[in-house]
């Protein structure tokens, strides 16, 4: 079934990409998204049992389902926590901070989630939206209620006119409180 | 006698009208060149007459159905949107070179002109028969002959809310993935 799938999105893809040859507006073909951005999910004005919404639901749900159905809690809450940075998000992200997280990052030191996110967490957003990051290993620990994440990625990309192209290495230590994981260390270096 | 004479004479002159118009070539048949006034009213309403009484039995489905929204979008934005559009766009090649001009299928039908539209029913009936036979001598193809009228009747439903749809939501419906 999986694979029919995989079939039918290739011969949909490739459908699409001949008859985009049809449009000349070189703009069109460079927004053809095969994937449903979810990000941009408005659902203010519609009531949940609207069948749009539950259309959108499911697409949308199906995809959460997708990126981090084997993950496991503490992983997950990493893998939220970067695409929250990520993407701007910056409630999202802040939540995954304990409040009394100490983050080592440059050379310096936030030692609460306020502090952070009304600093550097801006910063690292706008830097993160363009750069490219390609999780090169991640070794998770878990002992009880407490965890480490190691994680060492590349990054690559432009940043204020300049070239990115390197390594990172992030240490995370997670506490588990009222069966959630939040971050209460991370230490950022590259 | 001299009544027959008289049909016989009209016969003969009309199939000479006929036939001059045909082999003299003076019928314009560029699509940019639009029909004058009295050959597009002629055209519409027997295209619209046609449409009404070919699909008057056609029974129609329950269409609130979020499953079918799906199918119909990933169908409408990969066979349909190069002519009819979508949110966020208001021209393409296709909407701009074929005439008879496909309608802007992304826009509520008060807003895209000269239609005229029954009730609800009517109009899901109408477009269900449209997408399934197409129309002839113009741009818009007979998809029955290669989808079944389950996926016809999701891009009905499709069609029914795409003028509420926002862009995002547009692409996240529409999205393979
Ligand atoms: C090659 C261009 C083209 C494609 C592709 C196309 N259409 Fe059309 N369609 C047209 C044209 C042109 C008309 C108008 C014909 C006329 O007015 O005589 C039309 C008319 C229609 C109408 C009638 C609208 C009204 O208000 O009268 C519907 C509904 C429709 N198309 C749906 C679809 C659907 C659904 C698809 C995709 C499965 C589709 N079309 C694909 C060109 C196209």
């Amino acid at each position: 079934m999986k694979i029919m799938n995989k079939i039918a999105a290739v011969l949909l893809a490739t459908l699409t990409l001949s008859m985009a040859a049809n449009a000349h507006d070189p703009k069109s073909h460079a927004t053809k998204a095969l994937k449903a951005d979810c990000s941009n999910m408005e659902h203010k004005n519609m009531a949940m049992d609207d069948p749009l919404m539950k259309a959108m639901m499911k697409k949308c749900l199906h995809q959460i389902d997708h990126s981090s159905k084997k993950m496991s809690p503490v992983e997950k809450t990493v893998h939220l926590f970067h695409m929250a940075l990520k993407k701007g998000k910056q409630k999202q992200a802040r939540e995954l901070l304990d409040d009394n997280v100490t983050i080592f990052e440059g050379g310096r030191v936030e030692r609460t989630a306020a502090e952070y996110a009304n600093h550097h967490m801006l910063a690292d957003m706008k830097y993160l939206a363009v750069i490219n990051t390609e999780t090169l290993e991640q070794n998770i620990k878990v002992f009880g209620d407490i965890a480490y994440v190691m994680s060492r990625s590349k990054s690559t990309g432009q940043y204020k006119n300049k070239d990115i192209n390197h390594e990172s290495m992030e240490t995370m230590i997670l506490q588990k409180t009222n069966g959630n994981w939040k971050i209460s260390h991370i230490h950022w270096s590259n | 006698m001299k009544i027959f004479k008289l049909l016989l004479l009209l016969i003969a002159l009309a199939l000479g009208t006929t036939a001059t118009v045909m082999y003299s070539g003076i019928v314009n048949v560029a699509a940019d060149e639009p029909h004058s006034d009295f050959v597009y009213w002629l055209l519409e309403e027997t295209r619209n007459n046609s449409i009404k009484k070919a699909a008057q039995h056609i029974e129609v489905p329950n269409l609130e159905d979020a499953e079918l929204l799906l199918m119909g979008g990933a169908d409408y934005e990969f066979m349909c949107s190069s002519c009819h559009l979508k949110p966020g766009q208001s021209e393409s090649d296709m909407s701009l070179g074929l005439y008879p001009a496909p309608p802007n299928l992304a826009v509520s039908n008060d807003e895209h002109k000269g239609h005229e539209h029954g009730d609800e029913n009517q109009a899901d009936r109408n477009n269900f028969w449209v997408i399934k036979h197409g129309i002839k001598a113009s741009g818009m193809p007979a998809w029955g002959k290669t989808h079944d009228d389950q996926r016809i009747w999701a891009m009905v439903a499709f069609i029914k809310r795409l003028p509420t749809l926002s862009p995002e939501q547009y692409q996240i419906l529409t999205a393979v993935e």
